[in-house]
């Protein structure tokens, strides 16, 4: 009977230490490299914008109207440029040798436009846009000092050059968007965007300007 | 763990049986000490403090999400990136936590637990809104799949770091939402930019075989080897359909696609892996296998999909498909390796030969034949009316196989697959064929009565056996 018991008892001690095994201590550093494994991805992200901020260009990019349907998507601006449109872009030295007999560029395909900075500075209050000057498949090298060339992606009919969003605070965005379309039905050189253009030729929006007003988020 | 009701309810009845003299005194005392009956009424009010303080810290979270709200359109970004990464850091941090806090009391073991992976679930999905917030703070336009990808790695490291399940699933489910984006979009396999995005989407069949199964053993968790599974087995259909696109034999690539796949899944074993002595997915993966033969029988026991099976060829422009053919032939050695192991004779099988057992032999004929019909069908004659009917009979013999396995083995699931495998295809056959209402309605009442018989005798045969 005694022996009974006390087995009873160490099974019983058995069960009740079970518990404490079941939630076995997990040193901290299994939760640090994770978490700082996640912070290195959320900082990695803006780390190309942020280089481009710094070391880049700036670059005012002529926009032109965009389908209104697809005007506001979500909390951002979608921005079309006159670069983005082939048809700008036919008439340019070396069309032949991206595009080829095509009336387009094939999509996928990288492409370089140089731009060349306006010679004099515009009387009136508002930027004046760089001008495209040649379209080439490789990037320009030894560039002079008032040219600089961006890189774009075809995707067949328009050229993507990374720089078609520019998300805006929620309670201005009617009122800006209101501005842009009258802007662009009576004077539409007089919306622009300024941009940073890296080494590389990669670009990242910093600023609109519509009219004399200057939206920077 | 047993629940505070029930030691409530011990205490009592075992009060009774001591002045009843059921029990003596000390085995009363050894009760007490196993139920802990002393701190029932401590469990209690701990738990009404637990209560009180989620209550406040659900209403505390309330109070700083709609402040932050309110505020957020005024912050500078700096106030922004400051604010969402401290809650990062300090969601995960405060969940670690608690989540190691040893609980003394008997019945509060788990609670905070729980609510420490609560909060680094929290954290999981917190990480994916700082992602997305970095992308918009900078204007980067960019497709979403890759924030999806990214999150979903960042996830996965969380996941093997706590040994969490829960996180597993999730950094898989992010995985695959950004995979098939990612394949949606058109992106992968074509020419243009290459970015290490895009090498995640062409690989995601070997990647995923090598960063989520081995969390399945991690984990010791079946639901992440299910998951991993349905991520790479479709990952894998989809680099051999792009194989398809290009100006290769089409037949032969077919009967890769049906052979691969099911292959692979049934020839998986676990302990071909080093370091893993337990047989612990095997049978996940066959029960798989299974499934994935019965939805290519099902699929193709139609006569309108070998009529409508046709070839179609994409433009020149898919010219990074090849890349893609990396991990079919990756997976085609493993296959190799997996089956050569189920021929070789070795000490578990009873018979010492080589060969394959019985069930492995009938599987492996269905690939063939199933293949081999793909193949004559498509690249040397069009067979439809004799492809459907083999795989009709195959899908016959499939369904009344699984209802024989089941009946021997008392197995419930192989019983009810293969009883629903058989009047699916009744009824599929009668719905394709016969016109007459009439007929269609005899069949269905036929098929109903059956199926209730027909279990009704597997339930007691079943309690018989026991």
């Amino acid at each position: 009977m005694a022996e009974l018991e006390s087995k009873n008892l160490q099974d019983i001690q058995v069960l009740v230490s079970q518990k404490n095994t079941n939630t076995k201590k997990i040193p901290f550093w299994r939760l640090g490299i994770p978490l700082l494994f996640q912070l290195a991805l959320i900082l990695s992200v803006p780390a190309q914008a942020v280089y481009t901020y710094v070391t880049g260009t700036t670059v005012i990019l002529q926009t032109m109207p965009v389908d209104p349907y697809d005007f506001l998507r979500g909390y951002y601006q979608t921005l079309n440029y006159n670069i983005s449109d082939r048809d700008n872009l036919k008439s340019l030295p070396g069309w032949q040798e991206v595009a080829g007999e095509n009336e387009r560029i094939p999509a996928n395909t990288i492409i370089y436009v140089t731009l060349e900075k306006p010679e004099i500075a515009s009387k009136s209050e508002n930027l004046l846009a760089w001008k495209p000057i040649k379209i080439s498949l490789e990037k320009p090298e030894d560039l002079p000092e008032n040219q600089i060339a961006i890189r774009g992606e075809s995707q067949g009919w328009n050229i993507k050059y990374g720089v078609e969003r520019y998300y805006m605070p929620e309670n201005q965005r009617e009122k800006i968007n209101q501005e842009i379309n009258d802007t662009q039905q009576t004077q539409p050189e007089a919306f622009v965007v300024e941009v940073k253009v890296n080494q590389q030729g990669k670009a990242i929006p910093i600023s609109l300007w519509v009219r004399e007003h200057k939206y920077q988020f | 763990m047993t629940n505070e009701k029930f030691r409530r309810q011990l205490r009592q009845e075992a009060n009774l049986w001591r002045e009843e003299e059921l029990i003596n005194n000390s085995l009363y005392q050894q009760l007490s000490e196993r139920y802990q009956f002393n701190s029932i009424e401590k469990a209690a009010s701990n738990r009404f403090v637990l209560i009180l303080f989620s209550l406040g810290g659900i209403l505390l979270g309330l109070g700083i999400i709609t402040f932050v709200a309110a505020n957020w359109q005024e912050w500078s970004k700096a106030v922004k990136l400051t604010l969402l990464l401290s809650i990062f850091l300090a969601v995960n941090i405060a969940g670690f936590y608690l989540w190691q806090t040893e609980t003394d009391t008997f019945p509060a073991v788990g609670i905070k637990r729980r609510f420490g992976e609560g909060l680094f679930i929290f954290g999981a999905l917190s990480l994916g809104a700082n992602i997305s917030l970095m992308a918009q703070m900078f204007h980067i336009s960019g497709s979403p799949y890759g924030l999806f990808l990214v999150w979903g790695l960042g996830v996965l490291t969380m996941a093997y770091g706590l040994e969490l399940v829960s996180l597993g699933f999730i950094s898989i489910l992010l995985f695959g939402i950004g995979y098939w984006q990612g394949i949606a979009e058109g992106s992968v396999f074509s020419a243009g930019e290459y970015s290490w995005l895009e090498f995640l989407l062409e690989h995601t069949a070997i990647i995923g075989g090598i960063l989520f199964i081995p969390l399945a053993y991690w984990c010791q968790s079946r639901v992440i080897f299910i998951c991993s599974l349905l991520l790479l087995i479709p990952a894998l259909e989809v680099n051999i359909a792009t194989i398809l696109s290009l100006n290769l034999p089409f037949g032969f690539w077919s009967a890769i696609a049906i052979i691969l796949p099911i292959g692979l899944l049934w020839g998986y074993d676990d302990s071909l892996l080093p370091k893993i002595e337990t047989r612990r997915f095997q049978p996940l993966a066959r029960s798989l296998a299974v499934w994935l033969l019965g939805i290519l029988f099902f699929s193709f026991s139609f006569q309108n999909s070998w009529q409508s099976l046709e070839i179609t060829k994409a433009d020149d422009t898919i010219f990074r498909a090849i890349w893609g053919l990396i991990d079919v032939v990756l997976f085609s050695f493993l296959i190799f390796w997996e089956w050569f192991n189920l021929v070789k004779p070795s000490t578990i099988k009873s018979v010492k030969k080589w060969g394959l057992d019985q069930i492995t032999s009938v599987i492996s004929g269905f690939l063939i034949i199933s293949s081999v019909v793909a193949f004559w069908h498509i690249s040397i004659n069009p067979i439809p009316v004799v492809a459907t009917l083999i795989f009709n009979i195959q899908m016959f013999l499939l369904g009344g196989g699984l209802v024989r396995i089941g009946l021997a083995q008392g197995n419930r699931r192989a019983f009810w697959g293969g009883m629903v495998l058989l009047t699916l295809q009744i009824i599929s056959r009668t719905l394709e064929y016969n016109t007459e209402l009439l007929f269609k309605a005899f069949v269905f009442t036929l098929c109903g009565i059956g199926v209730m018989i027909a279990g009704l005798w597997f339930e007691r045969h079943l309690s018989r056996q026991h």
